[in-house]
């Protein structure tokens, strides 16, 4: 049996306190709640352990007479109870360690050391960041997994498995409106499932891929770091460098992931510059191949979304009150993955994902099909139309901007076919760009917010993010044509 | 005694106490090893400090630095 540890005496007189106070007050049945010692008790209460404090808030006098005692106790320490309590158990911890440890002396520092100081380090550490986000993120992720894969498998789908479908609703039900919500173009098999397997299905395997294979590294903590100052420039910290990363994935994964920040204001400014300014792999995919050819407006696109993302996050975090996210994070040291472990972890990561998600596009088909039904997105196009003339975009372009909504690519997509048949201008390809990737997140994307965040601050942001992606379009098209600039 | 954040690089110190109102941010510190007592050695202050605590390593902004005070007997 382990010693008892003894604490100094005044974190000892109020426990001592605190046992008899609780042993009084039967009423509040602690011990039976609890079954453990009333010393371990009378410690949690020490320390205000929370579920324990709101249990005695319905005893007014004995949470005063507690209240007193802690006081004391404090004033007596110098300083905080909790601090007390764990320097006492410290240096019980480290007796012990003493006892049992051995240590070789370290003759040579070992090789993850010395990749650690490398990438932490200023001067290699940069290069090294931008180095494993080129290749790991743009690379494996954005060629390999939105391009090649994605390419494959929807071509797969497109002639071996919609044909067949359309056939097959074709044959048995007679109703067009009713086959539609199945097959054609935007059916739940044919648009929704095929969506959900050829295009977020490669993407975010590769993603989970390479995030395990980061995690498990032990690299993300130092990810974290180099990034913090920055970070902090747009009310953000090293933490939030995790979900915005995942955006660039997926940004309804990455809403998901704000979770895990700190304070509330954290993850309000991460999730509306998700919905903002970071395009998910399935959109910025698409943009990429679509400006591959004009180096210049390519740099100009990324270069004006990064800028916005900064502007707009520092004012942001300008305007919003409350406390700036401190950070401070324990680097673990630097490991040789586990191929086997990032497997698992990518398949367990993929299927939570896929059934979280895969109703979200079965919805997503289900209300294109309604809003086709009804004429309601005819009424919406009518509408746009004229915005998108105003920046300097044929009207073909509007139902684009609509879809996207319904998928986040499908935007990017259309352009793309557009661009076939119309040969759009080098700086109408840019303007459509920047307007679809800071234009609304997809469906998905707005259900988790509205469930991290709850409708009235989703609406906000949509109230935001609208008009703003459509004068940003005007002030690019305007600009560039003052200018004189053609792509 | 001073703060963290003045302490040279690659020097080792003592944890003196931790000087914040941020009853989060001890919390942390604490469950991180960062107590009163215990020996740091500050490995890096850019672009974020670099503490190591026992075998514990760990990063912290400016503001968790300047909040944590050591003795100051390694200057």
């Amino acid at each position: 049996m382990l010693a008892q540890i003894a604490y100094p005496e005044a974190i000892e007189k109020a426990l001592a306190e605190i046992e008899s106070l609780l042993s009084r007050e039967n009423k509040l049945s602690l011990d039976n709640i609890y079954p453990i010692s009333r010393r371990s008790l009378a410690l949690l209460v020490l320390q205000k352990d929370p579920t324990l404090w709101e249990r005695l808030e319905q005893n007014d006098k004995l949470l005063a007479e507690i209240e007193a005692a802690i006081l004391i106790a404090s004033e007596q320490l110098g300083e905080p109870v909790t601090a007390a309590i764990a320097s006492s158990r410290q240096q019980l911890a480290w007796q012990m360690e003493q006892q049992v440890l051995r240590e070789p002396s370290e003759a040579k520092t070992p090789l993850s050391e010395t990749i650690h100081k490398l990438t932490v380090n200023p001067i290699t550490g940069f290069p090294i960041l931008v180095f494993i986000l080129y290749f790991g993120v743009y690379k494996f992720v954005g060629e390999f997994g939105a391009g090649t894969l994605v390419d494959t498998i929807e071509t797969f789908f497109e002639e071996n498995i919609n044909p067949v479908v359309n056939q097959i609703v074709a044959t048995i039900i007679p109703w067009q409106p009713l086959q539609d919500l199945i097959a054609n173009d935007y059916g739940i098999i044919t648009l929704g499932i095929r969506y959900a397997t050829a295009i977020v299905l490669p993407v975010v395997a590769t993603y989970f891929l390479m995030f395990s294979f980061l995690e498990d590294s032990g690299y993300l903590p130092r990810l974290s770091l180099m990034l913090d100052r920055l970070f902090k420039s747009i009310g953000l910290s090293g933490r939030a460098v995790i979900p915005m990363v995942l955006g660039l994935g997926c940004d309804t994964m990455a809403t998901l992931v704000t979770r895990t920040l700190e304070t509330k204001r954290e993850r309000l400014i991460s999730t509306f510059l998700l919905a903002l300014a970071v395009p998910c792999a399935a959109q910025w995919g698409v943009i990429v191949g679509l400006l591959a050819q004009k180096p210049a407006a390519l740099l100009f696109w990324a270069g004006f979304i990064t800028v916005v993302f900064i502007v707009v996050g520092y004012l942001t975090a300008q305007l919003l009150p409350g406390k700036k996210a401190g950070f401070y994070m324990e680097i673990p040291p630097l490991r040789l993955p586990k191929f086997k472990n990032i497997l698992i972890k990518t398949y367990v990561r993929m299927k939570w994902y896929f059934f979280e998600i895969i109703p979200l596009f079965i919805w997503a088909s289900v209300l294109i099909w309604f809003g086709r039904l009804t004429g309601l997105f005819e009424q919406i196009i009518g509408l746009l139309e004229p915005i998108t003339l105003a920046l300097g975009l044929p009207e073909q372009v509007a139902p684009i901007f609509l879809y996207g909504f319904f998928r986040r690519d499908y935007g990017a997509a259309g352009l793309f076919d557009l661009q076939q048949q119309l040969a759009l201008s080098g700086n109408q390809l840019v303007v459509a760009a920047i307007v679809l990737t800071l234009f609304l997140p997809c469906i998905a994307q707005v259900q988790i917010m509205i469930k991290e965040q709850g409708l009235k601050t989703t609406l906000a942001m949509i109230a935001f993010i609208i008009p703003f992606a459509f004068f940003m379009g005007y002030l690019v098209n305007f600009s560039l044509t003052i200018l004189g600039v053609s792509f | 005694m001073m703060a963290l954040s003045s302490l040279k690089t690659g020097k080792i110190d003592t944890v003196a106490c931790l000087k914040t109102s941020d009853d989060a941010m001890i919390r942390k510190l604490m469950a991180m090893g960062v107590l009163p007592g215990v020996s740091i050695t500050l490995e890096q202050r850019f672009p974020s400090y670099i503490v190591k605590v026992g075998r514990t390593r760990a990063a912290v902004d400016r503001e968790t630095a300047k909040s944590i005070y050591v003795d100051g007997a390694a200057n």
